[in-house]
């Protein structure tokens, strides 16, 4: 016998007490659980009414005034949808406003917090942050100092919605404001007290901070736990991982951040994504092996970078697992000068 | 994929094991069952992550919250078994330094 079988068999027991046994409140009693039992399994308040008049049949129930008496039976049965209904239509509501939020902060994301990629001469910058749902964890920032100065920025907000969206103004408008007058490490330094006050507990920020001198082609770069970048080097066509100690931003107070330097040669890349990219699950559940990144770069290296990063993007795209996507940030500098 | 978390009282800490995936779906089971522990602040918290075969960054951010609300209380966090995929997360983010990772000393 299925499962339905049997809870049609249970209706069938609850009509027969109430209408022939003279056991009423017993029934009646039965039909609450009855009810949860029914819309446990997702079955409709017309299935019900279908089973019912079936059922008037089947016990051959004619006279009219049992069978308005019988329809007590399908009424108690019914109360337990009509609440199930109103839980429906409130967190409907709920919904609807938890989009309304999303939307605020994801047209934040595409208005105020929209960098341009600056067009320079011996540079050249390409640049792809593909979020995994409506509003991104994941931001770069580019600000050209026009002279010969520039300082950028990519970030992981761990933490969705407008509180992560406020975070990334917050980022934004303290790289903006600090300029190129600060060094990454300092830059980090304040931006980490800003974000420790800030933010919700279990929030934190990573993110690479460089600062790059155009004429000197050196890059100072900082780390709030952010993954290594990496630099492709041309002439031995080998990657180097760079990285500078320093904790994540929003943890503590006292942090500090390292600072260091590398120079880039002509052709010379430097790469820096999020998690989203060297944590990619594949379509099998395994990881992105970064080697084949590092292939994807080298395939590409003599195309312009937001070609490059567009054509790893892509690649990713198609090697990941629909289910398992997060935001997706690759930043490549590439020193295109003598 | 589901998660299983258990805790434990041992005189001054609590022990969470878990086993299974904790990212951005099951970081939610985790934190309810740290809520009211980080709220009481009575008790240091270990959390032993051996059987956690994977580890997102939303996860991590249950051990830093968890990590700021036990500091208020002078409470410690320590974190055991972890592989060297998480040891990774907690070394790069730099969380290593404060919370006490694979550490072999008990707190009884």
């Amino acid at each position: 016998m299925t499962y339905v079988d049997e809870l049609a068999n249970e209706y069938k027991d609850i009509m027969s007490k109430y209408l022939f046994d003279q056991k009423q409140d017993e029934a009646l009693e039965m039909c609450h659980t009855f009810s949860d039992k029914v819309i446990q399994i997702d079955t409709s308040p017309e299935e019900i009414v279908t089973l019912h008049m079936d059922l008037l049949d089947d016990l051959r129930v004619t006279d009219g005034d049992k069978i308005r008496q019988s329809l007590h039976i399908v009424q108690e049965v019914l109360i337990a949808f009509g609440f199930t209904y109103r839980d429906y239509k409130a967190m409907l509501a709920k919904i609807e406003v938890h989009d309304k939020e999303l939307d605020v902060a994801s047209s934040l994301q595409e208005t105020m917090l929209k960098t341009t990629i600056p067009v320079l001469d011996g540079l050249e910058i390409g640049a792809i942050s593909v979020p995994a749902s409506k509003v991104s964890g994941d931001y770069f920032n580019i600000i050209n100092h026009r002279n010969n100065l520039l300082s950028f920025g990519v970030a992981d907000v761990i933490g969705k919605g407008i509180p992560a969206a406020i975070a990334m103004s917050m980022i934004k408008f303290s790289m903006d404001f600090q300029g190129a007058t600060k060094n990454p490490s300092e830059g980090l330094k304040s931006l980490n007290r800003v974000v420790e006050r800030n933010v919700n507990q279990n929030m934190f920020i990573t993110m690479f901070y460089g600062l790059y001198n155009i004429e000197t082609d050196t890059l100072h770069f900082s780390s709030a736990g952010h993954e290594p970048g990496l630099i492709y080097r041309n002439d031995t066509n080998e990657f180097e991982e760079i990285d500078a100690k320093g904790i994540v931003l929003g943890v503590t107070d006292s942090a500090e951040y390292e600072q260091r330097q590398v120079k880039l040669h002509k052709d010379d890349m430097l790469i820096v994504c999020t998690d989203g990219v060297t944590e990619l699950r594949k379509h099998d559940d395994t990881f992105i092996d970064l080697d084949d990144i590092k292939d994807m770069i080298v395939d590409t290296k003599e195309h312009h970078p937001q070609d490059i990063v567009q054509y790893v993007y892509e690649s990713l795209t198609r090697m990941q697992h629909t289910q398992k996507k997060d935001d997706l940030t690759l930043f490549i500098l590439k020193n295109t000068g003598e | 994929m589901n998660i299983n978390i258990s805790a434990e009282e041992k005189s001054e800490e609590y022990v969470i094991t878990m086993n299974g995936e904790l990212d951005v779906y099951t970081a939610p089971e985790l934190q309810k069952v740290l809520d009211p522990i980080r709220q009481d602040g009575t008790h240091h918290v270990r959390i032993d992550v051996t059987d956690v075969s994977y580890m997102d960054s939303t996860g991590l951010g249950i051990f830093v919250g968890t990590l700021k609300d036990l500091n208020q209380h002078d409470k410690e966090l320590r974190v055991t078994g972890a592989s060297n995929r998480i040891l990774r997360l907690f070394e790069i983010t730099g969380l290593r330094d404060l919370m006490h990772i694979n550490e072999s000393s008990e707190v009884e």
